[in-house]
């Protein structure tokens, strides 16, 4: 099968720090592709790069056959994204900032108040479709994001840290929403810092460290080959050069 | 932080006697200024970080814009050294002029410096007392509005030394701060009083409203002068003999101006002299030592507000009311984007705190102006070739083209600019496309209401003989705005950071682009009497926005500014 995502010798620089070195991964239709990687080590870049944030990288990016650097905007249309940052423009209403949202992305006016309607409804902000967001808590916020990523029924959906802000329920409904986006054959890309989650949605874990792809497969695959128990211990064992037991004896030891 | 900060921190810390008096912890007055002086020359990474690095230039090309703005702001100012008898009333009219500039600077630019809301996270919650606090947010804005201040006052410090030798000049430049430091605590305690009055959470939809209100009572009193001046009398009379004269701040300066020089002593100057420096002092001690307490616990709960919960509302069955807005987008776009666009910056520029305050107020200037024209219509000469009412009005339309590019000027910017992201993950062809719809919601609703009002004003007090002055005089002001924002908005609506507080004024960067209305009306008044030439001229000027606009439209994501 053709993969819907395919990233070849991608390498990006900002000034002389060299933050992507020479990544390249296929990504199947349909996979939950769980994106890790300690803070700075180029997630975020790559994340940018895949829906066109960022366009001065070297390498190849296709997707689903698109180079995205030759027609960013058919690769922007196919993909979905929740950012990570929880900012938008919070003194507009949801119904007015997904109406926005779905006309950038070329939705009629009926269509967006159609299922912007049902997919509030759904996480239960049916009722606070027409007040202005910057009253709400950052998980009504995170919720409206989620629906504005999720509005033109895009293939394939890019999380950065999605569940941040969430209550326990939204969490629950979230994880559930990606898995059933997978199994009808939606791409997802999701990046976090949460393990737990990490380890239960994804179908295939990418860790990178320090610009470098430094494991790639299932989470089976990854138990087996570090022989760990959790992927909070996988990711420890690949990413750390010091043990954490020392780093946080250091903290401690900074007061005295 | 450039030279010109360090000078200034420098400077400003060296009261150390005064500080000690007034309880304010030095360290942490130093630590406050520091920061904020590094932060105001920084503006944050957009995307991508691209400007990572290069924050090594000293002063931006918008501060210069601004000071240059501010020069000649300041050259238009040495009209008040040609009225009057004496120098006292000169001075007392250039001193009059200048605390009125640095009143409308300061309620327009540097509101988000007095009312930082970040400072409720950040700052408030350290140990730190509210007159520290309140002492490090005053000399922050001081040095601000020094940079602004300088290269106004820079000609009337000339001109006076040029008249009056150069022992004037140490007296001006002091009374000048004072009437800075004046400025600035005049303001300060309008919005503690405000705060006081209202509730912090209704404070931030109320202090737009105010603003504009505080302007347009500035600008009405100060309507009196050039009145008095344009009496024939007047010009040879001296200020000193209007009664009450003594309770008008501006002539206390000038007058004490004058004593410092060794000119004119008189038991009246030396009580102006004593009014001059004791009234700023007071007033410092009144905002920092009686009103801060308060002051500080209320800004903490402008943010703190936000956490009450919005209550569901039961959601309204049935179709989608098309608001008014929509109907004048579907009306004046085309495509899905440029739609989006208009719909999208109308509501921001109704909503948007920081657009309101640094916009609404230029609104106070053409009411005030348009009932000013209107009512003094009779003392203009008259339109050659017309009637008495066309000049007047054709002046309104004119100088409401200053509020069309102080909208235009502040379209980019706004606190939320990372919320812009949503501009670049969709797929938009043309970027100019949204910057387009953007504009025309601009001109629609900060131009197109006055255009209709005065047009049909013209109309029922004048006849259709007037009709093709107004219209030409309407399309040149939509050219106008058109060509500014051609050249000045390379930016998607709300998409960047305000420049800091260095960054400069919009006002006066606004009032710097007045030349072209000015120009356009200058040759409009020469040409109005020949009305076939009007025709001409006003299917020539109906053309162009429409061409421009196809321009804008076309500017693609590498045309855009960082």
């Amino acid at each position: 099968m053709e993969p819907i995502i395919r990233i070849q010798n991608l390498n990006k620089f900002y000034g002389s720090k060299h933050v992507l070195k020479n990544i390249s991964i296929d990504i199947e239709p349909g996979q939950v592709i769980g994106y890790i990687g300690p803070n700075g080590a180029g997630k975020s870049t790559t994340v940018k790069i895949l829906v066109g944030l960022l366009s001065d990288f070297t390498g190849d990016v296709f997707v689903k056959g698109i180079d995205i650097r030759k027609n960013p905007l058919a690769v922007k249309s196919l993909i979905g994204f929740v950012p990570e940052m929880a900012e938008l423009y919070d003194v507009l209403t949801p119904n007015e900032f997904l109406s926005l949202m779905g006309s950038l992305y070329g939705l009629s006016q009926e269509v967006v108040a159609e299922r912007a309607g049902r997919m509030l409804d759904a996480f239960g902000m049916g009722g606070n479709m027409d007040q202005r967001m910057d009253t709400f808590s950052k998980g009504m916020k995170q919720k409206v994001l989620i629906t504005s990523g999720l509005l033109h029924n895009p293939e394939i959906i890019i999380l950065d840290e999605p569940l941040s802000g969430l209550d326990a329920n939204s969490v629950i409904i979230v994880k559930e929403l990606i898995d059933k986006m997978a199994k009808s054959g939606k791409t997802i890309f999701y990046c976090s810092h949460m393990m737990d989650v990490v380890e239960k949605v994804s179908d295939r874990i990418i860790l990178i460290d320090e610009g470098k792809v430094v494991a790639d497969g299932s989470f089976e695959e990854l138990r087996q080959m570090q022989d760990k128990d959790s992927l909070e211990a996988i990711f420890a064992g690949l990413t750390s050069t010091q043990s954490m037991h020392d780093a946080s004896d250091k903290l401690m030891n900074a007061f005295d | 932080m450039n030279f010109i900060d360090k000078f200034f921190l420098w400077l400003v810390l060296l009261p150390t006697a005064v500080y000690r008096k007034l309880n304010v912890d030095q360290n942490q007055l130093k630590a406050v200024l520091t920061a904020k002086l590094t932060m105001d020359n920084r503006r944050p990474a957009s995307f991508g970080g691209r400007n990572r690095g290069k924050e090594k230039k000293d002063i931006s090309k918008a501060t210069l814009f601004t000071m240059g703005g501010a020069l000649m702001m300041g050259l238009i100012m040495l009209f008040t050294f040609s009225a009057g008898a004496d120098m006292v009333t000169k001075l007392s009219l250039y001193l009059s002029m200048f605390i009125f500039m640095i009143c409308i600077t300061l309620i327009t630019d540097f509101t988000s410096v007095l009312i930082d809301v970040r400072d409720n996270l950040i700052i408030l919650p350290k140990p730190i007392s509210d007159v520290t606090f309140v002492t490090a947010r005053l000399l922050h804005i001081t040095i601000r509005t020094i940079m602004v201040v300088a290269p106004m006052t820079l000609p009337g410090c000339i001109t006076a030394a040029i008249m009056q030798g150069p022992a004037i000049i140490l007296p001006f430049v002091l009374m000048i701060l004072l009437m800075t430091l004046l400025g600035i605590f005049f303001i300060n305690a309008i919005y503690i009083l405000i705060l006081k009055i209202t509730t912090p959470v209704k404070f931030q939809s109320v202090i737009g409203s105010i603003q504009i209100g505080f302007v347009i009572l500035m600008m009405a009193a100060y309507q009196l002068l050039p009145k008095m001046m344009q009496s024939s009398t007047f010009a040879n009379a001296s200020i000193t003999d209007i009664p009450f004269m003594q309770f008008y701040p501006p002539f206390w300066f000038a007058d004490a101006c004058m004593l410092l020089s060794g000119k004119g002593f008189s038991p009246e100057s030396m009580m102006s002299l004593v009014l001059s420096i004791i009234i700023p002092l007071l007033s410092i001690w009144l905002v920092v030592r009686v009103f801060a307490p308060s002051f500080n616990r209320k800004l903490g709960m402008i943010t703190g507000g936000t956490s009450e919960q919005s209550a569901p509302v039961k959601r309204l069955d049935g179709s989608r009311k098309i608001s008014l807005l929509e109907r004048m987008a579907g009306f004046l776009t085309k495509s899905g984007a440029e739609h989006a666009g208009f719909i999208f910056a109308g509501r921001m520029m109704g909503r948007s705190r920081d657009f309101k305050m640094k916009v609404y107020p230029s609104i106070g200037y053409i009411v005030v102006f348009g009932f000013m024209m209107f009512f003094q219509g009779h003392s203009f000469s008259v339109l050659p070739g017309s009637s008495k009412l066309a000049l007047p009005l054709l002046m309104i339309i004119y100088i409401s083209s200053m509020l069309l590019s102080t909208a235009m000027l502040q379209l980019p910017y706004t606190d939320k600019f990372k919320a812009s992201w949503m501009f670049f993950v969709t797929p938009i062809s043309k970027p100019g496309l949204i910057i387009s719809g953007a504009v025309k919601c601009v001109m629609a609703l900060f131009f197109v209401p006055l255009a209709l009002a005065l047009i049909v004003l013209g109309l029922v007090l004048q006849g259709p003989s007037i009709l093709p002055n107004l219209l030409l005089g309407c399309l040149n002001v939509l050219v106008i705005g058109s060509v500014i924002a051609y050249i000045m908005v390379k930016q998607l609506p709300f998409s960047s950071a305000q420049e800091g507080a260095a960054g400069g004024s919009t006002f006066i960067r606004s009032m710097l682009l007045l030349i072209l209305p000015v120009a356009f009306g200058l040759v409009q008044y020469f040409l109005s009497g020949f009305q076939w030439v009007i025709l001409l001229l006003l299917l020539v000027t109906a053309v162009i926005p429409w061409l421009v606009f196809d321009e804008i439209k076309k500017r693609d994501w590498n045309q855009l500014k960082e």
